[in-house]
């Protein structure tokens, strides 16, 4: 149904290559360009802007291929449960493990060694929502 | 020669080219702007549209297999579930006639109700050994993947159906709406990453509240997946009621009002429904407001059934809503939503102050998936 990771570092090996040789031409063009310019005097404006255009998409492309891919929502978020002491509200709070539901009953107390449960579990929100969320109207 | 010289000397024939060249490039432009300006257009929003389309397809094929891999685990490999939950993916929905609105609430649940019951069937086909609440947390999960799926398939048709046609309308309908539909998909992968875990989401807010005032109270099943404790609030009578936890689950808040309503005679002073609600953009996630009305969301049997049976015992109704994003609604709870259940629970108290006498009877109705909330 997906497309394997094989398949994916095929298509990225071809398009490094593909820059490569694109941004190897340009550079030759370039140079030939600044050759004449100095040989003869003369300036081509064709393969400057063609040379230059080139390198800079190139240089576009390579960025582009370094940004990291866009989240699609199944990675793990961090979350949390807090327990409390049902006597003397002492709270702790740690990283969720699996198993772990509101109102679950937990280890005593450290404190007054009565019995905890879980209080609350929760995840904070990452700053990209944040971000999205800030508004100044 | 230096570059000054160069481009005096050679300037008059060389504008002349370049300006020559740039005229006929702009004229080519013009004319074939004019000719394909919409075809280029329409190529250009197919392109856009593709790379969604391409995430979606991931999302959906992670979905499934975080499905298969979550119940191969359970069942400890027993069987091999993918034909199973391949053939739930594609499980189609069929909802009653509305040609003839009469008595379309009754089939609506009918046909919920059946269609619940065949999804936990199937999973416990596939995991045996796997308790109640494991069982509703795998049903919720397979909703979840099966929503990918189908969301997947629709934006598929629409794009291949404005390729087809190379209508420019039906794929501009289909771009605008893109990024609204890539956010909801981006919300059911939370979900079916909560629902994996057991962790609560946001929709819980209402149950999580109903579990707060609960706790220490003796509750019961009133109707099937949904319990009712009876709390001691300001000097009344409350009957909390929520989904029975920690399962994914959403209950039948409406028949159990119904049926706590019928059983007290209709001698109850007020209704207090507490629920999730979509925020506007620019709203705060877990602000709080109040309401009249029946805050219950789905496909609306159960605020029908509250609805008739308050309107027959001419009961007040109240809601007090937790403002979510639709990202939130279904992810796992977010600490701002989940700071917000003290002054929700400040606002019942004062509602039930401000509204009822002493001695009085009042339902709270905490509504929503309890998954990973307790009673």
């Amino acid at each position: 149904m997906s497309k394997s990771s094989g398949d994916i570092r095929r298509t990225q090996v071809y398009f490094v290559s593909m820059i490569i040789v694109l941004m190897l031409l340009s550079l030759i063009t370039l140079l030939q360009a600044f050759k004449t310019y100095r040989e003869k005097g003369y300036v081509d404006y064709l393969s400057f802007t063609l040379s230059i255009s080139a390198i800079t998409l190139s240089v576009y492309m390579i960025l582009q291929m370094k940004t990291r891919p866009p989240k699609t929502g199944f990675e793990q978020p961090e979350v949390f449960t807090v327990i409390r002491c049902s006597k003397c509200g002492f709270e702790t709070t740690r990283k969720f493990k699996e198993g772990d539901y509101i109102l679950k009953e937990a280890d005593l107390c450290p404190k007054c060694k009565e019995p905890t449960f879980i209080y609350m579990i929760f995840r904070k929100a990452d700053e990209e929502e944040k971000k999205r969320e800030r508004y100044e109207l | 020669m230096n570059i000054q010289s160069t481009f005096t000397s050679q300037a008059p024939f060389q504008d002349n080219i370049v300006a020559m060249i740039l005229q006929v490039l702009w004229l080519a432009f013009f004319i074939l702007y004019m000719f394909y300006g919409q075809k280029i257009q329409v190529k250009i929003m197919l392109k856009e549209i593709e790379g969604s389309l391409f995430r979606l397809k991931l999302m959906r094929d992670r979905g499934r297999e975080i499905a298969i891999s979550t119940i191969k685990s359970i069942s400890k490999g027993n069987s091999d579930p993918t034909d199973r939950i391949d053939r739930l993916l594609e499980h189609v929905y069929i909802p009653p006639v509305d040609l003839d609105p009469s008595g379309i609430i009754r089939r609506l649940e009918h046909l919920i109700n059946v269609r619940d019951f065949k999804f936990k069937e199937e999973v416990k086909l596939m995991v045996p050994d796997a308790d109640e609440a494991q069982i509703n947390n795998l049903t919720n999960m397979i909703e979840a993947a099966m929503a990918l799926n189908q969301i997947y398939k629709a934006v598929r048709h629409y794009y291949l159906i404005g390729k087809k046609t190379s209508s420019f309308y039906i794929i501009l309908q289909l771009q605008m709406i893109l990024p609204q539909i890539m956010m909801e998909t981006k919300a059911y992968a939370r979900a079916l990453v909560a629902f994996k875990n057991g962790q609560p989401i946001g929709d819980g807010i209402g149950p999580l509240i109903a579990a707060r005032l609960m706790r220490g109270s003796k509750s019961y099943e009133i109707v099937d997946d949904t319990v009712v404790g009876r709390v001691s609030l300001e000097g009344r009578v409350a009957y909390v009621l929520k989904a029975k936890g920690p399962g994914g689950n959403v209950g039948k808040p409406g028949e159990a009002i119904r049926q706590l309503l019928e059983e007290k005679g209709g001698e109850i002073s007020r209704i207090i429904v507490i629920d999730a609600a979509q925020k506007f953009e620019g709203e705060k996630p877990g602000e709080v407001v109040e309401g009249t009305g029946v805050a219950i969301g789905g496909p609306g049997v159960d605020k029908y059934k509250v609805e008739e049976v308050a309107t027959k015992y001419k009961i007040p109704l109240s809601a007090i809503l937790v403002k979510e994003g639709i990202g939130d609604v279904v992810s796992t709870m977010r600490k701002e939503i989940a700071d917000s259940v003290n002054e929700v629970i400040d606002r019942i108290k004062r509602i039930v102050r401000e509204t009822t006498k002493e001695g009085d009877s009042v339902i709270i109705a905490g509504i929503g998936n309890t998954i990973g909330i307790a009673q």
